[in-house]
């Protein structure tokens, strides 16, 4: 007996999600086979420890969006079932110049009761835009289009020059882009998740990547790390066909069903066999290719000697046009040292990642406050994490794309191509998981149908 | 810093002060509601909220306390005695919430302290709610009392709930964010949480209790009624053998 053969190029959380949803709801046994370009999976889910202590910090994914307060939250009941401890993580602060604002009040003595009420109104109209609920249900495929102007234009209505540098400040590193690309939806999003009414934040404790090392523990499926998939199509009948790279020479493999689990500056590698199939992915790629950057700086100290003034996990710095300032010793209660690390996005991140990694590392400890640069110690170890285009800085492109659309190309004459990505919903592990469960449905529902009609 | 000078009140002779001089006698408020001497100090915005040393001996004089340091405002908070280091602008608005924790706190905790002090009823009463006896009928009383209790504190709870279970404000302020922090500290909704629960195990008992004693109190009445029956039947019986023999006599 042959059971469907399934490939998943990508072992990142989308690969690997959905390896474990298709196992899960497969009405019938599949042959599974994980395509991983690197020695590792995970991805951009990757938490790495100092040379000098055993001090950890997230230099990917740095925290999980929590929607469980609004609605049924598939990420966060697969972390439960997957058994792991997590620890909740939030902060307000944002500093601006020599000024840590973090509520109302601050804002009003810092920038003046104009700038107060103009960013006030400026609150009151994101929520008047998206509700809860919208906020919730999103561009998950059912949602009306919101067809929008750019983001900068929106902003550009804040009255008051303060209040708009403040509300900038605070999303660009989420944004991971220029609020000029991207979409009034996408950037107010970004604002409103701020609001713990609209989501929260977790991390998982011991390491996000032990969400990797749980999903990986219970799939069973043939792994072949450093495997660079390059091409894929022109297979036997329906069947697909496979190319991948190992140890330089090449591997051919045929499919009956082939899941792309790449984000878009990986997908954009890899060649599409067939005129009709290569077109269908450069008209997806077209779409949905809106390249953001990120740029992770994290730096080892004898102590957290930021904890007077900012006690959150993280903070928001005017610095590099709104950078995130994480306390990555907070996800380990009991550390005595302290771990800081700089979320760069948008220009600053490119701009920055031409810098030799010591370069990148002073202009960090250059952009903190004075008050808080006056009683830093020195760096015992630091690193650079360059993320250039690796996340969508327009998920789902400028107008939504029907949902089987989105997740198969080429429905035509190759009906066993599916892709899965977070820039199909959000550009984050919530979304990569939804697009997994979409796909992983999609694909044990026809394995069943394909065993029925062969019965 | 400087000693905050607005609003002060009288506390008590009972409360010993802080020295003259070091937090200044006259920032401490008595706050009769909540039992609480509130030593309110100014922060100067530049600096970083640490409570004076003075100000913490002297709440923890009355056991051990609880401390919180939130975006330049700190607080100390012992049985009966707190400490808050604000600036003089927020102060207000700040010591507002304070008050308003410490009102939903001692709620709770009357609250919690009236259902732990009804554990031992509910044991002796719980067999009441499988059978109920004809020696057990003065313990009625006692039980629709015990049952009016439970509703009322049930009543009080469900009233409590919005204010300790409410979604952060956004934007914050400084006030709703040391609302929040004391809230979460004190572990508030969850220890409602509990409460409720512990609320539905006695809910459920007395409910059982009730119907058990209303199932006896019907029981009873039909017993009076059958007997009734069976004198009605003996005195007819009674009769009937008078008229009988009257009969024959004649
Ligand atoms: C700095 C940073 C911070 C982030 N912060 C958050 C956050 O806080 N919360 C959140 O939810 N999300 C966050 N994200 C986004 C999150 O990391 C992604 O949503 C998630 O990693 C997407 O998973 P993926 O599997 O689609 O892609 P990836 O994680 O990129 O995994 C893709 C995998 O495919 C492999 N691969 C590439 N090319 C090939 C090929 N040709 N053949 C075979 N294998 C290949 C790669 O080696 C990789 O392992 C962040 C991302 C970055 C970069």
């Amino acid at each position: 007996m042959r059971f469907p053969r399934v490939a998943i190029v990508g072992g990142g959380p989308g690969g690997l999600m959905t390896a474990d949803a298709l196992q899960r709801e497969a009405r019938v046994p599949v042959e599974l086979t994980i395509f991983e370009a690197s020695s590792r999976l995970g991805g951009k889910v990757l938490t790495r420890s100092f040379a000098r202590l055993p001090a950890r910090y997230e230099a990917g994914a740095a925290e999980i969006y929590d929607y469980s307060e609004v609605g049924p939250d598939p990420l966060k009941e697969l972390v439960a079932d997957l058994g792991l401890p997590i620890v909740p993580m939030g902060g307000s602060a944002l500093v601006m110049g020599e000024h840590v604002l973090s509520n109302l009040d601050d804002v009003r003595d810092a920038l003046g009761a104009d700038a107060a009420a103009a960013f006030i109104a400026f609150d009151r109209a994101a929520r008047d835009a998206v509700g809860c609920l919208d906020f919730y249900h999103g561009e998950r495929g059912t949602a009306p289009p919101r067809t929008s102007p750019r983001f900068d234009a929106m902003l550009a209505r804040i009255g008051s020059p303060a209040a708009r540098r403040y509300v900038e400040t605070m999303i660009h590193s989420d944004l991971a882009t220029e609020p000029g690309a991207t979409t009034v939806a996408y950037g107010l999003d970004n604002y409103l998740m701020n609001d713990p009414t609209y989501l929260r934040l977790y991390a998982i404790e011991g390491g996000n990547e032990r969400l990797v090392a749980g999903l990986d523990g219970r799939i069973r499926a043939t792994r072949r790390l450093e495997h660079r998939v390059v091409r894929i199509g022109g297979g036997s009948g329906r069947r697909l066909c496979v190319v991948a790279e190992h140890t330089g020479r090449r591997h051919e493999e045929e499919f009956d069903i082939v899941v792309v689990a790449l984000p878009l500056d990986h997908l954009q590698r890899v060649e599409f066999a067939g005129p009709r199939l290569a077109a269908a992915l450069r008209r997806h790629l077209a779409h949905h290719d809106h390249p953001a950057h990120y740029l992770r700086i994290t730096a080892l100290f004898d102590r957290p000697f930021w904890r007077s003034w900012l006690a959150d996990s993280f903070s928001m710095l005017d610095r590099f046009g709104g950078c995130c300032l994480y306390d990555e010793s907070a996800r380990d209660p009991g550390a005595t040292h302290g771990t800081l690390g700089w979320l760069l996005g948008g220009a600053a991140a490119v701009e920055m990642s031409r810098l030799a990694d010591d370069e990148v590392v002073a202009a960090a400890l250059a952009s903190l406050p004075d008050f808080l640069a006056a009683g830093a110690p020195p760096v015992l170890e630091a690193h650079v994490h360059r993320w250039l285009g690796a996340v969508s800085g327009m998920p789902g492109g400028p107008t939504p794309v029907p949902l089987d659309l989105r997740h198969r190309p080429e429905p035509v004459d190759h009906p066993g191509l599916f892709i899965v990505g977070d820039y199909l919903f959000d550009a984050t592990l919530n979304g990569v998981l939804d697009s997994a469960e979409h796909v992983a449905g999609w694909i044990a529902d026809l394995t069943a149908i394909r065993r029925e009609a062969v019965a | 810093m400087t000693p905050q000078t607005a609003a002060p009140r009288t506390a008590p002779a009972t409360v010993p002060l802080p020295a003259e001089g070091t937090c200044g006698a006259a920032n401490v408020e008595w706050i009769s509601a909540l039992e609480l001497a509130l030593l309110v100090v100014s922060a100067r915005p530049d600096e970083a909220a640490t409570l004076p040393a003075e100000a913490l001996a002297w709440v923890e004089a009355t056991g051990p306390a609880q401390t919180i340091a939130i975006h330049g405002a700190a607080i100390a908070w012992a049985p009966g005695r707190a400490a808050l280091l604000v600036e003089p602008t927020r102060c207000e608005a700040v010591r507002a919430a304070l008050i308003e924790f410490g009102m939903h706190d001692r709620d709770l905790r009357e609250l919690e302290a009236e259902v732990a002090a009804g554990w031992a009823d509910l044991e002796s009463d719980a067999p009441l709610a499988f059978d109920f006896r004809d020696r057990d009928a003065e313990r009625r009383a006692g039980l629709g009392e015990r049952f009016r209790r439970l509703v009322a504190l049930r009543a009080r709870l469900v009233r409590l709930v919005p204010h300790l279970d409410r979604p952060p404000l956004h934007p914050p302020t400084l006030a709703s964010q040391v609302g929040e922090r004391l809230r979460e500290r004190a572990r508030m909704a969850e220890r409602a949480g509990h409460l409720g629960m512990q609320l539905e195990v006695h809910e459920r008992v007395y409910d059982l209790c009730g119907q058990r004693a209303s199932e006896w109190s019907l029981a009873h009445r039909s017993r009076g009624l059958e007997w009734a029956v069976v004198v009605l039947l003996a005195v007819e019986t009674a009769l009937i053998l008078v008229d009988l023999l009257a009969s024959r006599g004649s």
